[in-house]
C-alpha cells in the first residue's frame, strides 16, 4: 500500500476543484468554502490512513456525508447582477435564463435530495457509487433521483422555459 | 404535457457546470484550516487545557461572498456593509480607534487594518478589528469595562471575516452575574440563543432560550445568567438567510468535574470488559460542555466500557437536570503525559440519544463503535454496539430492511459487525421484547450533538 500524499500538497492542488465541488452541493459559495474547510480538517487528523490513490474520494465523500449531515444549510437565491459577466456561459440568452433557472431550482432541493442529482448526473457517478458515497442505500439513491428530476420538472419557471433544453442532446440516465 | 424534454440530466449538468466554473475561488485559507486543526486537536488531545475548551471548540465559520450578487445597499452589520463602513460610536471616533489600533498591534502575528465595530453595550466595552494573519483577513474581538482606554482592552477571540460575527464576553464587575453574547450580523435579523441544555422526564429535548436585541442597527446583544455549559447562537436574517453556531469567549468556567467526583457518580456496575476504568473526570466533563449540559446533576453512570488497543469504547448515561438521560458512546485514547505535564487525553462523541427517566440499567441503544470509513479510506468497521435492558439476553438485528439476525448479549450488551444494521430489539430469556432502538445513519452530524436535535 503507498502513503498518504503530502496533506499541504494535496489541498494546494485540489482546493479548487473541492470547492466547485462543494459549491455544487451546496449552491452557496460561503458554506462551500466552509463545508471543505471542515472535511480536510477532519481527513487531516486522519491523513495518516488515507490511500494515496483513495485520498480524493475520501476527501469528497466527507465533503457530500457533511452537506447532508449539516444542521440547516441556507439556501440563498443570487440575483445575478444586470449586465454580469457571464464569461462562462455560452449559448443563446435563453440558455443562459435556463441555467440561472435551473440552478436557483436546484439548490431549492432538499440537501440530500440536491446532493443525489448532482452526484449522478453532474458528477456522473453510478447509483451504487452514489450510495456509497452518500452512505445509503442505492433505492434510496434512485428514489431520491427520481424524485429531484420530478419536482424540477414541476417547477413553474422551468415549465415557462421549457423550449431551450428541446434542443439539447444526451438522454436521461436510468 | 412534459413541460420539459428527455435531456433534464444533461441541462442540469451544464447548468451547474457553468455556475461552479465561474466561480473564483481564494486561495487556500491555510491559517484558517491550522487554526481549526490546532483547535480541533487541543480539543481531542490537550487537556492541559481543557479548562477552556469548553468556551474554544470547533467552529462553523462562513466565509465571505454570501451577497456578492446582491444589488441592494448592504445593511448594517452585513460583510459587504463592513468592507466600507464601521458600527458603533467609538469606531466612528477617530482617536480611539487609532489607538484601538495600536492595541492591537501589539499582538505581534496580527497585522491590524480596521475597527470594524466599537461601543459601549450594558457595561461593557467591546471592539471587533479586522486584522491581517499571514495573507488573510482575521476578525478579532477585544473586551474591556464599559469606558476601558484602548490600550486596556482585552483580546478575546478571532475568527475570519464570517457572515456573523459574534462573541462571548465574560461577567463585568459591574454585573457579575451575567456573561453577553454579542453578535454583529446584518441589520433586521432575529437573535435567539439557547444555554443549558435539558432532557424531560419523558425523553423531550429542552433549553433555556432567550432572544437578544438590536442594540444598535447590525449590532445584537444578549444578557445570560451564569454559569451555563455552552451558548448555541442563532440569527435568522431578513434576507432569509439562517447561521447558527456556538458563541466562544474567555469568560470564567463554571467548577469542574475531578475525577474523584466523577469515579464516586459512575458507581460499580459498569458491563463489558472487566478493566473497566471510567474516563478520566475531566474528558467527561468536555462532553457535558460539548453537549451544553449541567455536570452538577447527580445520578450519572458508566453503563459499559469496552477497552481496545487503539481505543476504549465507553458508553455514558448522564442524568439531565429534568430527570431525563443522555446516552453518549465516546471512544477515547489512552491518557498520555504531554512535555509540560499535563495529561494529554482524548475523546470523540460517537452517538447521543436522549431517553425517559427510569433505571438507567433498562436504557437501550444502538452506535457504530468506529464510523464506517469511506472509499479510500481505511477498512471498513461495522462493529455495532449494542446496550439494552441489563437482562436481555439476545438482540434481533434488523439489517437493511429485509432480513434479521439474532446477537448473543451478555448482560443485555454485545458488539457484532452487523453492516447495514437498522434496528435492534433486545429479547429476553423467553423472547420477549424488552425494549428496541434504531440505529443511527453512520457518518451523520447530528448524532455527536444535543444542540442540532433541538
Amino acid at each position: 500500500m503507498t502513503g498518504p500524499p503530502d496533506f499541504r500538497a494535496f489541498v494546494d492542488a485540489r482546493w479548487p476543484a473541492l470547492v466547485r465541488f462543494a459549491y455544487a452541493l451546496t449552491a452557496d459559495r460561503g458554506d462551500a468554502e466552509d463545508v471543505v474547510q471542515q472535511a480536510l480538517e477532519r481527513c487531516w487528523r486522519r491523513w495518516r490512513h488515507v490511500r494515496v490513490d483513495g485520498a480524493e474520494a475520501y476527501v469528497r465523500t466527507t465533503i457530500a456525508r457533511l452537506v447532508i449531515s449539516r444542521w440547516r444549510v441556507r439556501h440563498v437565491v443570487e440575483t445575478p447582477l444586470e449586465g454580469a459577466d457571464r464569461a462562462g456561459s455560452a449559448g443563446p440568452e435563453e440558455t443562459v435564463v435556463l441555467h440561472d433557472a435551473l440552478w436557483r431550482e436546484l439548490a431549492d432541493l432538499p440537501p440530500r435530495m440536491r446532493a443525489v442529482v448532482m452526484l449522478r448526473f453532474v458528477e456522473d457517478l453510478s447509483e451504487a457509487q452514489t450510495a456509497a458515497l452518500l452512505g445509503c442505500s442505492v433505492g434510496s439513491v434512485k428514489s431520491q433521483a427520481s424524485r429531484g428530476l420530478a419536482r424540477l420538472r414541476t417547477r413553474p419557471e422551468l415549465m415557462s422555459l421549457a423550449d431551450p433544453l428541446s434542443h439539447g442532446g444526451g438522454g436521461e440516465q436510468s | 404535457m412534459n413541460p420539459l424534454p428527455a435531456d433534464l440530466p444533461a441541462a442540469v449538468k451544464k447548468a451547474v457546470s457553468t455556475h461552479t466554473g465561474a466561480l473564483d475561488v481564494p486561495p487556500v485559507p491555510w491559517g484558517e484550516l491550522e487554526r481549526r486543526h490546532r483547535r480541533t486537536t487541543l480539543r481531542r488531545y490537550g487537556l492541559g487545557v481543557i479548562s477552556v475548551l469548553s468556551v474554544v471548540g470547533a467552529v462553523a465559520a462562513f466565509g465571505p461572498g454570501h451577497d456578492m450578487l446582491t444589488k441592494t445597499a448592504p445593511p448594517a452589520g452585513s460583510p459587504r456593509y463592513l468592507q466600507d463602513h464601521s458600527l458603533g460610536r467609538l469606531a466612528n471616533d477617530p482617536a480611539w480607534s487609532a489607538a484601538m489600533l495600536r492595541r492591537a498591534g501589539r499582538d505581534a502575528y496580527v497585522a491590524p487594518q480596521r475597527v470594524l465595530f466599537a461601543d459601549d453595550i450594558d457595561g461593557t466595552r467591546a471592539a471587533l478589528v479586522r486584522t491581517r494573519f499571514g495573507n488573510e483577513s482575521m476578525d478579532c474581538w477585544y473586551s474591556g469595562p464599559a469606558g476601558s482606554v484602548a490600550s486596556a482592552m482585552k483580546e478575546e477571540e478571532c475568527d475570519s471575516p464570517a457572515r456573523v460575527n459574534r462573541v462571548l464576553l465574560g461577567p463585568t464587575t459591574a454585573d457579575p452575574r451575567h456573561a453577553t453574547v454579542l453578535a454583529v450580523a446584518a441589520s433586521g435579523a432575529r437573535m435567539t440563543v439557547w444555554t443549558n441544555n435539558d432532557v424531560g422526564a419523558d425523553g423531550r429535548i429542552k433549553s433555556d432560550v432567550a432572544t437578544g436585541r438590536e442594540v444598535s442597527p447590525g449590532v445584537y446583544a444578549i444578557h445570560i445568567a451564569v454559569p451555563f455549559p455552552q451558548v448555541d447562537l442563532r440569527l435568522n436574517e431578513l434576507s432569509g438567510g439562517d447561521w447558527r453556531g456556538p458563541a466562544y469567549g474567555t469568560i470564567p468556567n463554571p467548577p469542574r468535574l475531578t475525577d474523584a467526583q466523577w469515579w464516586a457518580r459512575a458507581a460499580p456496575g459498569a458491563r463489558g470488559d472487566a478493566n473497566r476504568t471510567p474516563p478520566p473526570g475531566l474528558a467527561v466533563q468536555a462532553t457535558y460542555d460539548r453537549l451544553g449540559l449541567r455536570s452538577d446533576i447527580p445520578g450519572a453512570r458508566v453503563l459499559w466500557v469496552r477497552r481496545g488497543s487503539a481505543a476504549t469504547h465507553s458508553l455514558l448515561a448522564l442524568r439531565a437536570p429534568s430527570g431525563g438521560w443522555v446516552l453518549v458512546a465516546t471512544d477515547s485514547t489512552p491518557p498520555v503525559k504531554a512535555a509540560d505535564g499535563s495529561t494529554a487525553y482524548g475523546s470523540d462523541i460517537e452517538s447521543v440519544v436522549t431517553r425517559p427517566a427510569g433505571n438507567p440499567d433498562q436504557l437501550a441503544i444502538a452506535w457504530w463503535l468506529t464510523r464506517p470509513s469511506p472509499p479510500g479510506g481505511p477498512q471498513p468497521t461495522t462493529e455495532l454496539g449494542m446496550v439494552g435492558p441489563r437482562n436481555a439476553v439476545t438482540a434481533r438485528v434488523t439489517v437493511a430492511g429485509t432480513r434479521a439476525v439474532t446477537i448473543p448479549l451478555q448482560q443485555g450488551a454485545g458488539v457484532a459487525d452487523v453492516p447495514d444494521a437498522e434496528h435492534v430489539i433486545f429479547l429476553g430469556r423467553s423472547g420477549q421484547a424488552l425494549a428496541s432502538t434504531t440505529v443511527p445513519e453512520p457518518w451523520s452530524w447530528e448524532n455527536g450533538t444535543l444542540s442540532h436535535q433541538i
